[in-house]
């Protein structure tokens, strides 16, 4: 079985932090404030005109940039490399200055060291993208940002370690799980090395030897002990460990994606995924999210509204779009995942109980979900990736600069047909993924049939998958107004 | 088209850019023919359904420049 954590004397077969280039910029001290200046200035940039500029949303930067190429660059990133959107993110280089300044002094509340709170929010963000329609309003996208900004210095100025990124950021819980299915993975080079560390600066930080309070290089923040590491759940591959270990030990090494799913060691700062209800509700919110969120897209989404409005005699959009959100992000995934988990433990004549049953099995749902995100936010990136050029042609021109010339309002991106086979190939691989870690889930289940029990759960995946394709299939209608706008 | 005082606008050069509400798709653009003394029309092929807005750019006979825009909400789906 194919394991996420093998660390052994072998060298891996590709370790980021050892190419020439890339390894020798990223293990620079100052290297994540590099990345993450260029960011920052982009994003002031995009609240500056979205709160100033045209408020035409296909031709302000808060808006296309916003909607169009972060989504689609995150997605793409996390597909082949894995979470560098969380280390080159802006937020955090405010949010490192302020605690220039202000020194945290509170721990997170114990009841709140979840997921429940950040999948709140990470619903939240989903339901007023919908309600709002942030996608049409660069002065909302760009108050949003603000939030973002404001959340995580307020946030990490009142509490200790990386509160903000670890229980609250609804972007890097999104991470979090996608990178589940990253073929990079921030791990130890060699376990022994780690046995024999004495100072375990990678968690504790390395600290001022005459004064051993004072930490000169911090070490994890989001708790998470290398030796024990499983997985990039929580790592924002932030590389304060590949700059805290001594022994030069960390590395970003390639890995299977989406195998550490299969397996259910206990992982330090996590635990065990099969206990953790709240990581399996994110990975089913994160799953059921891209269909929904894709639903919003689509021509059957404005019949469905109507014909729910007409149902309940409702004219406002608030309660609709509750039901819609309860019914699809909350019944039918608990509905679904509550019949596989039942025909399971039928079918494989287990003890074990059907909720830990459920919960273990919730995670092969990720790959068919981050499928359709990809497939989604990469129709966006790829249909309208040159509109950058005449945005920002435009946005140079408004300040009475026009230095890039005039706005070249026609270049086009790739055609939506050629596109739609892109989208296509993305839901078939996530759903692939899906198939093969329920399979690896019933194999290290250990149960005598693993090839009848992991069926309920892979046509799970293939109706999620089902639904990805109709839905793709459908007429795109980017609607800012619904209930009889038409 | 008419100006303040209610007489046709003729010799005007009138291009329509029609864009979706979300952005990252690729604006349509179009010129608008002069079928009679202040009159203009234009066909603008709305590639995709949903919300669209339109720009009229015009160009008055005097030099001046002079832009609108209006709204069309919930184009449907081609074959409906």
């Amino acid at each position: 079985m194919l394991q996420s954590n093998v660390k052994s004397k072998t060298p891996p077969a590709l370790d980021l932090l050892r190419l020439p280039l890339t390894g020798t910029f990223l293990k620079q001290r100052h290297a994540r404030t590099l990345l993450q200046i260029p960011l920052f200035v982009i994003s002031v940039a995009m609240v500056f005109h979205g709160l100033f500029g045209p408020q035409l949303a296909p031709r302000n930067l808060a808006t296309t940039l916003t909607w169009v190429h972060f989504r689609g660059a995150l997605v793409f990133v996390l597909l082949f490399a894995g979470n560098f959107f969380c280390l080159t993110c802006p937020f955090m280089l405010v949010r490192n200055l302020a605690r220039k300044f202000v020194r945290p002094v509170r721990n997170w509340p114990r009841r709140l060291r979840n997921k429940w709170f950040s999948i709140g929010l990470f619903v939240s963000m989903l339901f007023v993208y919908e309600w709002f329609d942030l996608w049409a309003s660069p002065w909302w996208t760009a108050w949003l940002i603000v939030a973002y900004f404001a959340g995580a210095v307020l946030i990490d100025s009142i509490f200790k370690h990386a509160t903000f990124c670890k229980f609250v950021c609804p972007i890097g819980q999104f991470n979090f799980v996608a990178s589940t299915a990253s073929p990079l993975e921030v791990t130890v080079r060699d376990t022994e090395v780690c046995t024999r560390c004495t100072t375990k600066d990678c968690i504790r930080g390395v600290r001022e030897p005459a004064a051993p309070l004072v930490i000169i290089q911090r070490g994890c923040e989001l708790a998470l002990f290398q030796p024990r590491k499983t997985g990039n759940v929580d790592c924002t591959f932030c590389l304060d460990c590949v700059q805290a270990c001594p022994h030069d030990n960390v590395g970003i090494i390639g890995r299977v994606p989406a195998a550490e799913l299969m397996n259910d060691p206990m992982r330090s700062g996590i635990g065990y995924f099969s206990r953790r209800k709240d990581l399996a509700a994110l990975a089913l919110v994160f799953t059921f999210g891209a269909l929904l969120n894709a639903f919003g897209m689509v021509s059957p989404v404005y019949a469905f509204e109507n014909w729910l409005a007409n149902l309940f005699g409702v004219k406002s959009e608030f309660p609709l779009l509750a039901f819609i959100f309860g019914l699809f992000l909350i019944c039918e995934p608990l509905l679904l995942i509550g019949v596989a988990a039942w025909v399971t433990r039928i079918w494989g004549g287990s003890k074990r109980p059907l909720v830990p049953l459920a919960l273990r099995y919730a995670y092969s749902l990720v790959p068919v979900g981050f499928g359709i995100w990809l497939a989604h936010f990469g129709f966006h990136l790829l249909t309208g990736f040159y509109t950058l050029i005449p945005v920002t042609q435009a946005a140079f021109a408004d300040l009475g600069w026009a230095i890039l010339g005039q706005p070249r309002w026609s270049l086009p991106g790739l055609a939506p047909n050629a596109v739609q086979v892109i989208e296509f190939g993305f839901i078939s691989l996530g759903l692939i993924g899906s198939v093969l870690v329920s399979y690896g889930i019933a194999m290290n289940e250990k149960v005598e049939r693993p090839s009848r029990v992991f069926i309920p759960c892979a046509t799970l995946s293939l109706m999620v998958a089902a639904a990805a394709f109709w839905l793709m299939s459908q007429p795109m209608e980017m609607r800012a107004v619904i209930l009889g706008s038409g | 088209m008419t100006d303040a005082s209610g007489k046709q606008l003729s010799g005007a050069k009138i291009k329509l850019e029609a864009n979706m509400s979300h952005p990252g798709m690729v604006p349509v653009f179009a010129d608008a023919m002069e079928i009679s003394p202040g009159c203009y029309q234009s066909n603008v092929e709305l590639s995709m359904a949903g919300d669209w807005y339109v720009l009229v750019h015009a160009t008055l006979p005097d030099g001046r420049k002079w832009e609108r825009e209006f709204d069309i909400k919930g184009v449907a789906p081609a074959g409906q």
